[in-house]
């Protein structure tokens, strides 16, 4: 249900639809099918019976019935595919972002620079870098470390 | 808000027009509280004029920040567009832009466009909720730029990730200015349930313009960073001009409190090495002064530097480009490191603390990766610790603290400058929301300096509204002009801002609302003064 009703919601409201690019909208069907799916399996193949439920999933598991594995109920097996779908395009979509906001490395790289530390080492690198930028108070080519500590000051109206 | 507000689209920032894409009108604003809540409403900004009109780029909304000169042919413009490109490509390659790469690429990709920022913006919810002032709608836009012109992903998946804006000139156009309507403060990253940051968006895109295509607001670049680094000061103060000031600054000092001192300069060994931003010299020297007092009251063992970039503790860098933020911060902590101090401390100067402090520590390395500090540990140690004699009834009248976003929001420098205003004003009351959750003066990234054309109309209608707001509701039992009240701001600029919207609307007359930095309020409360320290004389 909140499933759909974000759905709709991002279907309906002017403000949210113009800037929701029509790819993100393919998550969205990935995840109501894969629900839609259980919740069909759920309560029309097992009747919504948690035991029934359960000997299914421990069957599957444990290939004990291995007559149900090669051929499997329609309802279960449609859900576990829309599933398997579901984690497949994970990946490739932005999803995976969700997590990073949990990982201040990843995040912001929020380490203090201490004197011998692995920060100051790769900065160190980076300033050896050439500067690509080419407008004319920055000179083009030269090393960050040598461009920030070399003054050839130019205003930017004297370049125009 | 006018019902009958076209409504903006994305595609709009395409197209060619003569006239801007909105004029913000004095209906469409966020309404004021008491006493603002009635009489004439006024347009919060003037249109240029008409040779204005022709000679510069408004079309976004009327408003120019930059002073941007029309390109007189196809041809110029096609160029502008290609560098606006090239810049893109860097902006977006770990090589060219390895400072900050990693929060850019992840705030462009990890936005589920919610909106959940837009309510958190004050420029947005003050202007009446103006379509382009939404802190995505700036970077959705570049995302679809980056989508059709960078990325190239084939047409299919072009479409389906968004790549329907046109590249043109006058879209290079509005979004240089519109880089220049965000004051960086990030109450939308904050509110941002991915951390997608899109203040950060705005200052790489200043970055691009900047470094790129030389284009940024002439009182950040030629009157900012480029007379920092000839001069030694932002404000164009030379050496000597600084030494005069220091001899009136002993005879002020003299004058209120009763000793003649004779302030530290260029004292090599000292333990702090205390830099203030040169405009408090310009406007508040009150405030170096009150510095000076307590530190010397305190018996601290400190200097102040004459030497070039000694005395200046800002770096416009910060705000626009990375390039002169590397070459001020260095600069600055040469002279630390050559006078054999411990620690550099700054005073209250917002950008200076993130900027120095904070982002500084990606260049310094070895010996330059030198010790900087906020004052506010400091202050609050002395204070605390009562190692200076207060009596908080020389303070007995409203005060409010406004927190300077740099400090507070984007540092986590929260709670110093409030035990010691509980301390030291009996009627400490907060703003709300503050802390963490504070708004912009709106003077922020350098707002508060840029006064051309018709931005500091826009600055203190628009920017600054939502601060007015909270100094209204917040001293809305007290307003009577028998009262007077201070609203304490520990930066420059926010001072600079909120000095504006105070006399913009005749508060200080009218209301006695007064502002000023914390420093003055704890000199103020110093039981040995032989004047009081606050003069209220409106500056």
């Amino acid at each position: 249900m909140g499933g759909a009703g974000i759905l709709i919601k991002r279907l309906i409201d002017e403000d949210l639809k113009v800037y929701y690019p029509t790819i993100h909208y393919l998550k969205w069907i990935f995840i109501l099918l894969t629900l839609i799916g259980g919740a069909f399996a759920v309560d029309i193949h097992f009747h919504s019976s948690m035991p029934a439920l359960l000997k299914y999933v421990r069957e599957q598991v444990t290939f004990a019935d291995f007559e149900h594995k090669l051929h499997p109920a329609l309802a279960p097996a449609l859900h576990v595919l829309f599933a398997a779908a579901w984690l497949i395009y994970i990946p490739f979509s932005h999803v995976m972002q969700l997590f990073f906001r949990y990982y201040h490395q990843l995040r912001w790289d929020d380490v203090p620079n201490v004197r011998g530390s692995e920060v100051e080492r790769r900065v160190r690198e980076l300033l050896e870098r050439p500067v690509t930028w080419s407008a004319s108070h920055i000179q083009s080519g030269k090393r960050w470390r040598e461009v920030a500590s070399e003054l050839q000051q130019t205003s930017l109206t004297e370049s125009k | 808000m006018t019902t009958e507000r076209k409504k903006i689209r994305l595609q709009d920032i395409s197209l060619r027009t003569d006239e801007p894409l909105i004029t913000v009108t004095a209906d469409d604003l966020m309404p004021l509280p008491p006493p603002l809540d009635r009489g004439e409403k006024k347009a919060p900004y003037s249109p240029l004029s008409e040779d204005q009109k022709k000679s510069y780029e408004c079309s976004l909304d009327g408003v120019s920040a930059l002073a941007l000169p029309k390109p007189k042919s196809k041809e110029e413009e096609e160029k502008l567009v290609e560098r606006f490109l090239r810049g893109l490509q860097k902006l977006l390659s770990q090589n060219d832009n390895w400072l900050f790469w990693q929060p850019l690429i992840q705030s462009l990709e990890s936005c589920v466009r919610c909106q959940t920022c837009s309510d958190a913006c004050p420029v947005y919810v003050a202007s009446g909720n103006q379509e382009i002032y939404r802190p995505t709608f700036k970077t959705e836009i570049l995302r679809r730029i980056i989508n059709k012109y960078i990325k190239k992903r084939g047409r299919v998946l072009s479409k389906l990730t968004g790549d329907d804006i046109e590249l043109n000139w006058p879209v290079v156009a509005r979004l240089a200015e519109l880089a220049y309507r965000c004051s960086l403060c990030r109450r939308c990253a904050q509110r941002c349930p991915l951390g997608s940051d899109n203040g950060l968006i705005g200052r790489e895109l200043r970055k691009l313009f900047s470094q790129e295509m030389g284009i940024a607001p002439k009182e950040l670049h030629d009157s900012g960073t480029v007379q920092q680094l000839r001069v030694g000061a932002s404000t164009g103060i030379s050496s000597a001009a600084f030494q005069g000031m220091v001899e009136f600054m002993e005879d002020e000092i003299e004058e209120k409190w009763g000793r003649r001192i004779k302030i530290p300069v260029d004292q090599e060994g000292a333990d702090i090495l205390l830099i203030h931003n040169s405009g408090e010299f310009m406007s508040w020297i009150e405030n170096p002064v009150a510095f000076a007092i307590i530190f010397e009251a305190a018996g601290l063992s400190w200097t102040l530097s004459s030497e070039i970039y000694g005395y200046e503790a800002t770096n416009y860098g910060t705000w626009y480009d990375d390039v002169q933020f590397a070459r001020i911060a260095i600069k600055q902590v040469e002279v630390a490191r050559k006078l054999k101090v411990k620690k550099m401390v700054m005073g209250e100067c917002g950008h200076a603390h993130k900027g120095l402090i904070v982002i500084a520590d990606r260049i310094l390395l070895g010996e330059m990766n030198f010790p900087r500090e906020s004052f506010l540990p400091l202050l609050e140690d002395l204070i605390l610790h009562d190692r200076l004699e207060l009596d908080p009834q020389k303070n007995n009248f409203p005060v409010t603290l406004h927190d300077p976003c740099n400090v507070v929001r984007l540092m986590g420098i929260v709670e110093p400058q409030r035990r010691i205003l509980k301390k030291i004003c009996p009627q400490f009351r907060e703003m709300e929301p503050h802390g963490l959750e504070n708004y912009c003066c709106g003077g922020g990234s350098g707002f508060a300096i840029m006064n051309s054309m018709n931005f500091k109309e826009w600055r203190e209608n628009i920017s600054s509204r939502m601060k007015l707001k909270q100094i209204l509701e917040t001293f809305r039992d007290v307003l009577d002009p028998g009262i007077r009240k201070y609203v304490c701001a520990p930066c420059s600029n926010c001072k600079g801002a909120i000095r504006d919207i105070i006399s913009s609307n005749d508060f200080w007359e009218k209301h006695s609302i007064y502002y000023g930095g914390l420093a003055e309020l704890v000199a103020n409360a110093m039981v040995d003064m032989k004047k009081p320290f606050i003069e209220w004389e409106w500056h």
